[in-house]
């Protein structure tokens, strides 16, 4: 039980990795396909995108999450604005399409982040069960060497240190903003030095 | 900080980990079997029998730990290859499309490409990977300046497009690559918790034998040694650039040879 509730929080932390990856990916294709749009949408566009980089990653530190949604889901908005307006204007739309598309999946993939990182948890049933199913353990090995010894033997220690280190494990694995383990957000990170980079 | 752990983790060759596991793990059978040994000629004694329950939950709890770590490991490993296959998929693709472009850019744009596996073949032989982030970063810059200029230039933007495409997903795959080798590992506190648990299930076998035995048994050589060889063998795989397993390299190889055949 316990070994299995550590397999699913550990692929919900690889899932929450691959998330953050791709998204990173979307944004650097859609800031450089901004370029075969006309200005002044260009400017504008990459302005967005990096205030988008810099409220996803702003996101994950403070704790101010809803709102971090929040705005992410207003610039959203006003990408596809500018998106629809430099389509209109463009000589060549098939570039304006390509753009587009790869705004499209920039939003895709807000969503599932916001998913993966929030609702890919452990249930509470599971929890429960997994905390019943221990003390009922630990209480069954203690009456049994209540009933057979008279002492405690020297196992019982190693035994709990165990039990509890792999649960403090699952849990740290399950959270997936302020644990030790945390999504290392270094791809994102990486993209915002780029992009400022390229700014100069 | 996280970053540097890694970096200490991947400076340890992998027979000094194999060889400081088995250390491990032997001097906490011995503390174990001492401890058994000197309980069991106390008057009141324990009974065996739930020493041996307890020593079996927990073998059991760690093998499971051990199997699913040995997954993910082997999962991050299968990733650095397939990214290493989809990669020199694109660069390839890239370069045909260039085709599609007019001169002087077909030149230039192939001349980059090569440029940009060669930096990759030359830090997978030297060891060296701390010039291949930014030195591509440079590439792709270049080739971006390129394909904008070629587009303007072209008089069918269509074919262009399906240029800068491929290039977007060249660009991608890089960044998708440098993130499943660097932070695609496996996470420092289970390491952490398998080696806590290693000790703790080694020191209670230890402890059981000291209760039962006067004598260590010479199976205990045997469960340290495989315990020890499974959690090396996981570190190895968790690091694809070096160990004795590494991701092949042939798909990049076999791609630059084709390069640098004369062009028709």
């Amino acid at each position: 039980m316990l070994a299995f509730t550590f397999g699913g929080a550990a692929s919900h932390f690889d899932a929450r990795r691959q998330a953050l990856l791709d998204e990173a990916n979307a944004i650097g294709t859609g800031y450089l396909r901004a370029d075969m749009l006309p200005e002044p949408h260009r400017t504008e566009i990459r302005n967005l995108l990096r205030e988008y980089v810099d409220v996803r990653l702003e996101g994950v530190r403070s704790e101010k999450i809803e709102q971090k949604i929040a705005r992410s889901e207003e610039l959203h908005g006003r990408l596809w604005l500018q998106a629809a307006a430099s389509r209109e204007k463009t000589p060549s739309p098939a570039f304006a399409v390509q753009f587009i598309q790869s705004l499209n999946e920039i939003i895709a993939l807000h969503t599932r982040r916001v998913i993966t990182g929030l609702e890919f948890r452990i249930p509470n049933i599971i929890w429960i069960v997994l905390y019943g199913i221990t003390a009922l353990t630990a209480a069954s090995i203690g009456y049994h060497s209540g009933l057979t010894g008279r002492s405690r033997p020297p196992v019982v220690p190693a035994f709990i240190l165990a039990f509890s280190a792999v649960i403090l494990l699952i849990a740290d694995l399950d959270r997936p903003l302020y644990g030790i383990l945390e999504v290392s957000q270094r791809a994102l990170a990486d993209l915002q030095r780029t992009m400022n980079a390229r700014m100069r | 900080m996280l970053m540097e752990l890694y970096g200490l983790l991947d400076d340890f060759p992998i027979l000094i980990l194999f060889v400081a596991t088995i250390v491990i793990a032997m001097l906490s059978y011995e503390g174990g079997f001492r401890a058994g040994r000197w309980r069991s000629r106390r008057p009141e004694r324990e009974e065996e029998v739930v020493v041996r329950s307890m020593v079996g939950t927990m073998l059991g709890l760690l093998t499971f730990i051990l199997a699913f770590t040995f997954w993910i490991a082997a999962t991050h490993f299968e990733a650095a290859r397939q990214s290493l296959l989809t990669q020199a998929n694109a660069i390839r693709t890239a370069y045909l499309r260039a085709d599609l472009l007019p001169e002087p850019h077909r030149m230039e744009i192939r001349d980059l490409l090569r440029q940009y596996i060669d930096v990759r073949l030359d830090a997978y032989q030297s060891g060296n990977f701390k010039p291949v982030f930014p030195r591509s970063e440079e590439l792709h810059s270049q080739l971006w300046s390129q394909a904008i200029a070629a587009r303007e230039k072209t008089s069918s933007p269509i074919f262009a497009g399906y240029f800068i495409q491929s290039l977007n997903d060249v660009i991608a795959l890089h960044t998708r690559q440098v993130t499943v080798r660097q932070e695609f590992r496996i996470p420092n506190t289970i390491w952490v918790v398998i080696y806590v648990m290693m000790t703790l299930a080694t020191a209670s076998i230890g402890c059981h034998g000291g209760l039962t035995e006067a004598s260590r048994p010479l199976v205990a050589v045997a469960f340290v040694l495989i315990i020890s060889a499974v959690m090396t063998l996981i570190a190895d795989l968790d690091r694809p650039r070096k160990g004795s397993l590494r991701v092949s390299q042939q798909a990049l190889i076999d791609l630059r040879n084709s390069m640098s055949a004369p062009n028709r």
